[in-house]
């Protein structure tokens, strides 16, 4: 299942092959309007882009990603791919330490952050920033949106971010999964081991996910030459990235 | 030489409702301009009901319910002439301005705007911009025929292929002798003589013309065949950019004054453009009513650019949205517009491919869109991250305004030991395990993973900071960074961030 299909051509009535989805596949190509044009981006995590629909994170549109609390591991998860991007973060839970960014490889001149005082103001910016199509990602945490405007505000920044063509990462708490979304990528992330995150990729373009992926983040030690007391990081090779395991599994501290 | 003539024949009304914006107001009503208790012009509402130039006052107001008369005010036309001399002013620097037109010299602009049939349409959409809504436009290769063929040459459906001089020579000779500022006695004359049209002059004996009176007319009918110099009064821009604007009716609300904001910045635009400037500070006065008991302070709305521009749209995206921020103390009458910073600016470099968000963000549309959301949200919500050399973690950083170039990266200023994606501003105080020492996080003690990073630094600005900083593993598997004061009388622990 794993094996990503090629969506296999069909005639359209002008004579033309389509491509088209079978939904017990992982879709591979870009949905919209058949264009030929790069439709996803690596992750920087092979496990990762294996389950997701094109190889990699959407070029355009809304990206999910449900956080139980900020600091699970978001922006290591994230930085591969942010990296060479310019990027718009708006209303951040706590101040984004660029310090620690630029060590992750996220350079704080590639950065800009908003923190307006309101929701309303920060749907704004982030739609704002989505339409002109001038900035490579803009992620945004959905804070105290009101529950009232929630569904509208997604659906809105859905429209803009693929009017843009820009990925929008929304940053949301992990209770609103099972509350309907727009959006065509939805994942849980929870830290799941020291260094290990959950991921769970529960609504894409293809079948459901029979188990949850864990992923091997670089941890705090990673770059620096200590060593922790309690449990010494293995070397982290490429292969050993990922680990297929049956269910999300809590460590206990 | 080629000159384009606006002539605006509908300037007495216009330049009372520039301000107003006509379509929306449910109060629009009815109204006519007078002048000496004689109706000058009247709108489409009013002429519809039969106001008629040359009616008096009351017979109007009779005609009408609710007829707004305005009494003919030559400053406000002045003023309306003057904003249109500067919006057109990106055009070409060589500008006449007149008492209820504008001459524009084009020549030498035609290739820039893409050939004169472009340049027509250009001017004739500026115009429009500009609140001028009645307007007659004409084109001749002298001043003097391109003003006459604006203001008296009749409206033709089809326009033949005739020259100029056949064009001037077909005006009816009254409209040519009153445009031209000719007294009744030699239209009489002419008229008299059997003259109906400019040719018909034109065909008379010169020397006899002359020695009755109208040497005048031959002189003006030379210059605009272009057989006699043809000199012009140049319009001469202003050193510094300064514009008031009185309203129609007073505005309560911020939001009321975009429009009215829309008529001065069409102006600076064309200001900017003709000096090759570009705005970088703006300063937008309200002014509000006074009286004898309250006298209130102007509201000031300033705008600082980070990308400095002359394009009118997105300063007028910019003016708009601190608008719509501003609450008004009072109800204003009256605006002014005044350019307090400009920039040389030769224009932008046209990529050759089109980036998309692979740059540093400094492209002019990511920094217009760093613009347009500061106005909005304000330059101190809308900022960009910079490395500072410090050994404090909450002073390696500092936040600055995001229409500012980023600095250029500086490797060295990245960390080598462990620091935390998210910081608390300001650290969070942990309760102490008394069994075992360890700092408690949510009930349960931390398992600290590092051994102590020991910053102290500070002493030199009396910011004295002396701390040992620990990984800590939170029960739910989240890395922390605490940290343990070590001044003060008893050493505590406090959580400073996490590594997101």
């Amino acid at each position: 299942m794993r094996s990503a299909a090629l969506a296999f051509p069909v005639a359209a009535p002008s004579g033309r092959l389509l491509p088209v989805w079978r939904a017990d596949r992982i879709c591979t190509s870009a949905v919209h309007g058949g264009d030929t044009a790069e439709a996803a981006r690596p992750t920087g995590h092979d496990a990762l882009d294996a389950e997701l629909p094109g190889g990699g994170w959407p070029v355009a549109g809304l990206i999910e990603l449900l956080l139980a609390r900020p600091g699970c591991g978001e922006l290591r998860l994230l930085a591969p791919a942010l990296a060479p991007l310019t990027q718009l973060w708006v209303a951040p839970p706590f101040v984004p330490y660029a310090p620690a960014l630029a060590a992750l490889g996220l350079a704080p001149a590639r950065l800009v952050v908003a923190t307006p005082d309101d929701a309303a103001d920060a749907g704004w910016a982030a739609e704002q920033a989505l339409r002109s199509g001038t900035l490579g990602a803009v992620l945004w945490w959905q804070g105290q949106t009101r529950a009232a405007t929630l569904s509208a505000t997604l659906r809105r920044l859905h429209l803009a971010a693929e009017e843009g063509r820009t990925p929008l990462f929304a940053l949301r708490p992990a209770a609103t999964r099972v509350q309907a979304s727009p959006a065509p990528l939805r994942l849980a992330l929870e830290a799941a081991g020291p260094s290990r995150l959950a991921v769970e990729v529960f609504k894409r373009r293809g079948p459901p996910m029979a188990a949850s992926l864990e992923l091997r983040l670089p941890g705090p030690l990673h770059r620096s030459g200590h060593r922790a007391a309690s449990h010494a990081p293995t070397p982290v090779t490429r292969e050993d990235h990922a680990v297929v395991c049956p269910a999300p599994e809590r460590a206990a501290a | 030489m080629l000159w384009f003539a606006l002539h605006l024949n509908g300037l007495p009304l216009e330049a009372w409702l520039a301000t107003a914006d006509r379509a929306d107001g449910p109060d629009a009503r009815p109204c006519c301009v007078v002048e000496a208790r004689r109706v000058v012009q009247a709108d489409e509402r009013a002429a519809a009901a039969g106001v008629e130039p040359g009616m008096s006052a009351a017979t109007a107001a009779s005609l009408v319910c609710g007829l707004q008369v305005l009494a003919r005010d030559p400053a406000r036309e002045s003023a309306q002439v003057e904003r249109l001399a500067l919006a057109l002013s990106r055009f070409t620097p060589a500008l006449v301005r007149q008492p209820d037109g504008v001459l524009l010299e084009v020549a030498a602009s035609r290739r820039l705007f893409g050939g004169a049939q472009a340049l027509w349409r250009a001017v004739r959409a500026e115009a429009r911009a500009a609140g001028v809504r009645s307007l007659r436009m004409a084109a001749a290769p002298t001043a003097t025929a391109a003003s006459v063929l604006a203001r008296v040459e009749p409206p033709s459906p089809s326009p033949k292929r005739l020259s100029v001089s056949q064009r001037l020579d077909a005006l009816p000779l009254p409209g040519a002798l009153v445009a031209w500022g000719h007294g009744t006695r030699l239209a009489e004359l002419l008229h008299g003589i059997g003259c109906r049209v400019l040719g018909d002059v034109r065909g008379l004996p010169r020397t006899g013309l002359q020695r009755r009176g109208a040497a005048a007319l031959l002189d003006v009918l030379a210059r605009a065949h272009g057989e006699a110099p043809d000199p012009q009064p140049w319009y001469e821009l202003p050193r510094r950019f300064e514009l008031g604007l009185e309203l129609l009716h007073r505005a309560d609300d911020a939001a009321m004054l975009v429009f009215a904001t829309q008529r001065l910045v069409q102006p600076l635009a064309g200001w900017l453009a003709q000096q090759w400037l570009a705005a970088a500070r703006l300063t937008l006065v309200l002014r509000h009513e006074t009286s004898v008991r309250h006298a209130r302070p102007d509201t000031v709305v300033s705008l600082a650019l980070g990308d400095p521009t002359r394009d009118a749209a997105q300063l007028m995206l910019l003016l708009r949205e601190r608008l719509q921020r501003t609450v008004l103390p009072a109800p204003v009458y009256a605006i002014r517009l005044q350019l307090d910073q400009a920039v040389g600016h030769a224009g932008h470099e046209a990529p050759l491919w089109r980036e998309r968000g692979a740059g540093a963000g400094s492209g002019e549309d990511a920094r217009a869109l760093f613009d347009r959301l500061a106005a909005r949200l304000g330059p101190e919500h809308v900022q960009r991250p910079v490395l500072v050399a410090d050994h404090r973690p909450e002073r390696a950083m500092r936040m600055s305004p995001a229409q500012q170039t980023p600095a250029a990266r500086r490797e060295d200023l990245v960390p080598r030991a462990p620091r935390p994606t998210w910081l608390l501003n300001v650290p969070t105080r942990l309760a102490e395990d008394r069994g075992s020492g360890r700092p408690l996080y949510q009930g349960t003690p931390l398992a600290l993973a590092s051994r102590a990073e020991r910053i102290e630094a500070g002493w030199f600005d009396g910011e004295l900071v002396s701390r040992d900083y620990h990984l800590a593993q939170a029960c739910d598997c989240r890395w922390l960074w605490v940290f343990r004061e070590r001044r003060g009388a008893q050493a505590q622990w406090f959580l400073h961030g996490f590594f997101g």
